[in-house]
């Protein structure tokens, strides 16, 4: 090696360390690490799964979205192309239209209440709750609901709301605000009794991530604004609600995705009833699917379902790409 | 082992970063690439080691092309600006992890690690994580873990440019006694250029897209290439001033006056003249506007007994300079009239700001003098260190 | 505007199960309209101080009062104090135009003048360029100045400034210390800056606190730190390179009347250094033997070199001559003293643009040296060096502090 200008003093002239890479040389064994079989076989074996869990199904959809298939065709074998005819069939029915208004007012008052609620809950159980055990109670309390299965959570709240003898009829006689039991499960009403049980259900998850964009939050920020004198008000609207902006949409955005696949709730408690008045277009894609096999109508369903999903998360991912890029964080 | 190269190196994002960069660090030489923040430098090394894909050019380790190579086949190691320390592993595992990756024997590694340790003086604190250690103490580790990987190239990314003063001088005697690093080929980025001259065998300025000259310290800070290079090593920055350049009868005396001064001042103005040394260069450029660069440590400030001195000899000089272009006095040395408009005695140097007819000169100064606001001053150039550069390129017209 | 006075301040908090003695009984008045910056290494308690003078952290024990009035049950608000953050704690969600005009809109001013005031603060610390932007979007660099913008906009009783040059680029650095000098020249406010950098610290300040270990160790000008540093902790600290210190033992040269010699501890070490008189005589008074000698390495010159050295070490040597430079000791000590010499081999010359420092080895004795650029002096080469005795700092072996 070539000595080179600069100076060294004595006790770095020992300090020469062995040769490593001479040792690596030596090494017959191949490198577990850089073997070019290993990340072939590691991403494969998922790839695998998923194709055979994801990609197969939707294929299969897809194909018979445009066929006739119910259960008795589906065992003959004698299904046959229909094109379009499947999506007309449900586009102009009008329980399909019914169930988007129903999914309309549980986007509005289901979702948008729960990442609301879970907002102010956030913020106050931050803003206010000093010490720190008693933040760590109050968020495992709200958080328990979120634990439980959904199924057990909708017979719950059916008992809870049984009109006759149901606990929360008997709780608002009591304090006097009703003259008489609400009727939880009729036309009008069934929808509202889910949207409450699934509020309760489920606040507590966009609570959680508020909660924790909240805390990462910069405290000097915090400081600065109280130097500069700001009132609690200024710095929760001028600061806090913007910085947690993106936060609060992805709550939000996350929400809004489990609302296409809410199913559970409904079917525990008014299973689409009474007389469909509760039911969610994916609902009814289970209902005529699973349960009365008509798998054609189903898979239309399914799909449709789906374009209206990507189109509102696509126009939800963009808005948040916006928001980032203008902060200079992506 | 061997010299690592770099040739025709291009990567830009929304904006060229690097374009067509070619350069080459000799087996066992340091080589230290000084700029701006923001200018590329972290994206050159980032490229060397494989972390980024360049749009186009090679890179060559003993002639071994590794263009194409991920960063754990290139053998090269890097250090990070953030230290990149595993923030759950001690001190000690911190500087093992590159060779347990390369299963070697316990006791080797930890023979390794200890001495690796003992040279940088950190080895009381093997045991503690980096959580519980000082920025100093973090950059030392991450140096060591540098150090035991015995790379054919190393990477190091502003090893100690944000620690305190006290602790990058000693970081970099620290760098001078490593022969480790002047074993293989060595390249070091910093925006400091205090580091670049203090440890370089070579240094690379980098500017927009490349690098503007590569060169030995002395070269690089006594004959800068351009306008850029001057203002980017020395602190204070060097004095940038506009002048004109004038030739004076047929004698081939050259002088030059600041534009915009003359009108100042009660008319004065500043003129010098230029020295022999410079004339050649100079004189065929005839009546030309310039950038002149003036280090500050070479505006002195005249002390009282100088100054009187200056006085008695000849009388007013500046407006002598400006007559007869020779402005000599005070040793043979032009003096200009000032006035003080900000004084700081720092710690080995004081900093002088003042008004030269007009144009505002830093001077260093013996930190034990005082000068207050508004007091007039003399000042003392020599013109053969002024450096001309070509008003709008920017380019060094004498060297 | 207002005077700052801390008395017996204390703050100690629980960390970990411990409690951590972050201040210790600090008493320091900063008058109306000074700049006084508080010095130390990281650790050393200056941001709890700061802290507390701001309002964001309780005192424990002790008074801090603006213009006399008690101020620790205050909110930083009603402290009516600016701030800026070594962190910058720029609001992320408003534009950097936003961002300076928040504390305006707080206080409720009409939106011309805010805008006015934005501009003109923008024009001072040169963002005219990035107002429309987001601070995310910008440097870290312009970020901190965005930070020290929205201190300096308002009118308070005092300016706080907390680490707000240490994202700046070196060669942008000194321009923005004359800026925030000249700043402070224009406004005439109190102004408290904490830094570990030196450099910083005294090209600001009219006066500087030392800390260290939780302590006040020191106030002073640039020459009271460097020409009488009160301990061993303050001369090191304050210098760049740092100050050399050596083991040394007082000797007679003759029967106690002649001149003293400090003689360098170390068998392999031939290092002796002069002392006038009159200082000797300082030593001897406290009747003991071992001290430890401190000197700069500015003040050790090259022998020899005086042809060809640059025109500043001329002038200084000129002025030494003179005897016109603010020394800490006097006219009468500097005339009577004499240049003392050394010698060692150079072990690491380090050229640094304006100055070389040279590391020197003399036996077991590593010592620093500065050195013009002109100087070849290069590795392995023996060299003598020139000092004035008048710069040689002495200070107690058992307590570290100043002697002579």
């Amino acid at each position: 090696m070539a000595a080179v200008a600069g100076g060294a003093p004595p006790e770095a002239a020992a300090g020469a360390l062995p040769d490593w890479f001479a040792a690596k040389k030596r090494r017959t064994r191949p490198n577990l690490i850089v073997h070019r079989w290993v990340p072939i076989a590691l991403v494969g074996a998922p790839v695998l799964v998923l194709f055979g869990i994801v990609v197969y199904p939707t294929v299969w959809m897809f194909y018979h979205a445009f066929q006739n298939t119910n259960m008795m065709r589906l065992f003959r074998g004698n299904w046959s192309f229909v094109g379009w005819e499947n999506f007309h069939a449900v586009l102009t029915s009008e329980r399909f239209w019914d169930s988007v208004q129903h999914l309309a007012q549980y986007l509005v008052f289901g979702a948008c209440l729960q990442v609301a609620l879970a907002a102010v809950l956030a913020l106050t159980l931050y803003e206010v709750v000093r010490r720190d055990w008693v933040r760590v109670v109050v968020l495992i309390v709200l958080v328990l609901p979120m634990m439980l299965p959904p199924s057990i959570v909708g017979v719950l709240w059916k008992f809870l709301l049984t009109p006759s003898n149901g606990a929360i009829n008997a709780a608002l006689l009591h304090l006097g605000l009703i003259d008489e039991h609400i009727e939880w499960f009729n036309a009008g009403m069934s929808l509202w009794s889910i949207i409450i049980a699934d509020v309760w259900n489920w606040t507590a998850l966009p609570l959680l991530i508020i909660y924790s964009g909240r805390v990462s939050l910069p405290p000097a920020v915090y400081e600065a604004a109280r130097v500069d004198g700001a009132s609690g008000w200024l710095v929760l609207r001028r600061i806090t609600l913007p910085m947690l902006k993106e936060v609060i949409a992805i709550a939000f955005i996350i929400r809004f995705m489990d609302a296409f696949k809410f199913v559970d709730l409904v079917y525990v408690m008014t299973s689409g009833g009474p007389a469909q008045s509760s039911e969610l277009p994916t609902y009814i894609a289970f209902q005529r699917g699973i349960r009365e096999f008509e798998v054609s109508e189903a898979a239309a369903y399914a799909i449709i379902i789906f374009a209206f999903s990507a189109i509102l998360i696509t126009l939800f991912l963009r808005y948040l790409k916006k928001v980032l890029k203008a902060q200079g964080i992506a | 082992m061997g010299e690592l190269r770099v040739e025709g190196l291009c990567k830009g994002w929304d904006f060229p970063v690097l374009d067509r960069l070619d350069f080459t660090v000799a087996e066992g030489e340091f080589f230290v690439v000084v700029g701006p923040s923001g200018i590329g430098k972290t994206t050159l090394l980032r490229l060397i080691a494989g972390l980024e894909r360049p749009d186009a050019g090679r890179v060559l380790v003993g002639g071994r092309d590794i263009t194409g190579l991920p960063p754990y086949r290139r053998n090269v190691a890097m250090t990070f600006e953030s230290y990149a320390l595993y923030p759950h592993l001690s001190v000690f595992e911190n500087i093992a992890s590159p060779l347990r990756a390369r299963k070697i024997a316990r006791a080797e590694i930890g023979a390794a690690v200890r001495q690796a340790a003992a040279m940088l003086r950190i080895d009381e604190l093997l045991e503690r994580r980096p959580g519980e250690i000082s920025g100093g103490q973090k950059q030392r580790t991450a140096l060591a873990r540098t150090l035991v990987a015995r790379p054919e190239v190393y990477l190091l990314d502003e090893p100690i440019s944000h620690l305190d003063a006290r602790i990058r001088h000693e970081l970099r005697q620290q760098f001078h006694g490593l022969e480790e690093l002047r074993r293989v080929a060595t390249l070091y980025v910093t925006h400091d250029y205090a580091e670049a001259l203090s440890l370089a065998d070579r240094i690379g300025v980098m500017g927009a897209g490349g690098l503007v000259q590569v060169g030995a310290a002395r070269d690089i800070f006594e004959r800068p290439a351009s306008l850029f290079v001057a203002q980017h090593l020395g602190q204070p920055s060097i004095n940038v001033v506009e002048a004109e350049l004038h030739q004076t009868g047929g004698d081939g005396a050259v002088h030059w006056a600041a534009t915009g001064a003359a009108g100042a001042a009660g008319g004065k103005g500043l003129t010098l003249p230029v020295a022999d040394a410079h004339r050649a260069a100079l004189s065929n450029l005839g009546t030309a506007t310039v950038m002149l660069g003036i280090r500050p440590q070479f505006v002195s400030v005249l002390g009282n007994a100088e100054s009187a001195a200056a006085r008695t000899g000849d009388g007013s000089c500046t407006d002598v300079a400006a007559r007869d272009g020779r402005g000599t006095a005070g040793g043979g040395l032009p003096v200009i009239d000032a006035t003080v408009e900000l004084y700081e005695p720092l710690g080995a140097t004081g900093v002088l700001i003042a008004d030269a007819g007009g144009v505002p000169l830093t001077a260093t100064t013996d930190p034990d003098r005082t000068f207050h606001y508004g007091e007039r001053v003399k000042l003392r150039l020599r013109p053969e260190t002024v450096l001309y550069f070509d008003a709008r390129s920017g380019a060094n017209l004498v060297d | 505007m207002a005077r700052v006075t801390l008395t017996d301040v204390n703050k100690i908090y629980p960390s970990r199960g411990e409690t951590v003695h972050a201040v210790k009984d600090l008493n320091l008045e900063i008058e109306d309209g000074e700049f006084v910056a508080l010095l130390g290494p990281s650790g050393c308690g200056k941001t709890s101080t700061l802290r507390m003078i701001v309002g964001l952290e309780a005192i424990t024990s002790g008074e801090i009062a603006f213009d006399g009035r008690r101020v620790n049950e205050l909110d930083p608000q009603r402290r009516n104090v600016a701030m800026a953050f070594e962190t910058y704690a720029l609001y992320p969600s408003f534009t950097v135009a936003e961002n300076l005009a928040f504390p305006l809109q707080v206080m409720g001013l009409a939106e011309a003048e805010r805008t006015a005031k934005v501009r003109e603060m923008a024009a001072m610390l040169r963002l005219e360029d990035i107002l429309d932007q987001s601070p995310g979007a910008l440097s870290g660099g312009q970020q901190q100045r965005v930070s020290l913008g929205r201190a300096l906009i308002r009118e308070p009783a005092a300016f706080i400034l907390d680490e707000v040059m240490s994202h700046i680029d070196a060669h942008l650095k000194f321009r923005m210390l004359f800026d925030l000098k000249r700043i402070h020249r224009d406004l005439g406010r109190t102004m408290i800056y904490v830094t570990h950098d030196q450099v910083e610290a005294l090209a600001l300040a009219d006066r500087v606190a030392v800390m260290s270990q939780a302590e006040l160790r020191q106030v002073g000008t640039r020459n009271e730190l460097y020409h009488r540093p009160a301990d061993v902790f303050v001369a090191d600290f304050i210098g760049e390179p740092p100050t050399n210190f050596f083991p040394v033992c007082l000797r007679a040269a003759g029967n106690g009347a002649g001149p003293a010699r400090l003689h360098v501890e170390g068998e392999d070490s031939d290092l002796v250094f002069d002392l006038a008189p009159a200082r000797a005589a300082r030593l001897r008074e406290t009747g003991a033997e071992r001290f430890i000698a401190g000197i700069r390495p500015q003040n050790l010159h090259l022998a020899g070199a005086e042809a060809n050295v640059d025109v500043a070490t001329v002038a200084r040597w000129g002025a030494a001559a003179a005897g016109a430079g603010a020394g800490a000791g006097g006219a009468e000590e500097r005339a009577g003293s004499r240049t003392g010499e050394v010698t060692a081999e150079v072990t690491i010359s380090e050229y640094l643009g304006e100055r070389v420092i040279l590391t020197l080895r003399n036996g077991s004795r590593v010592f620093r040296a500065l050195a013009s650029p002109e100087t070849r002096a290069a590795r392995g080469e023996r060299v003598r060096l020139r000092y004035d005795p008048q710069n040689v700092m002495v200070f107690s072996a058992s307590t570290e502090a100043l002697i002579a």
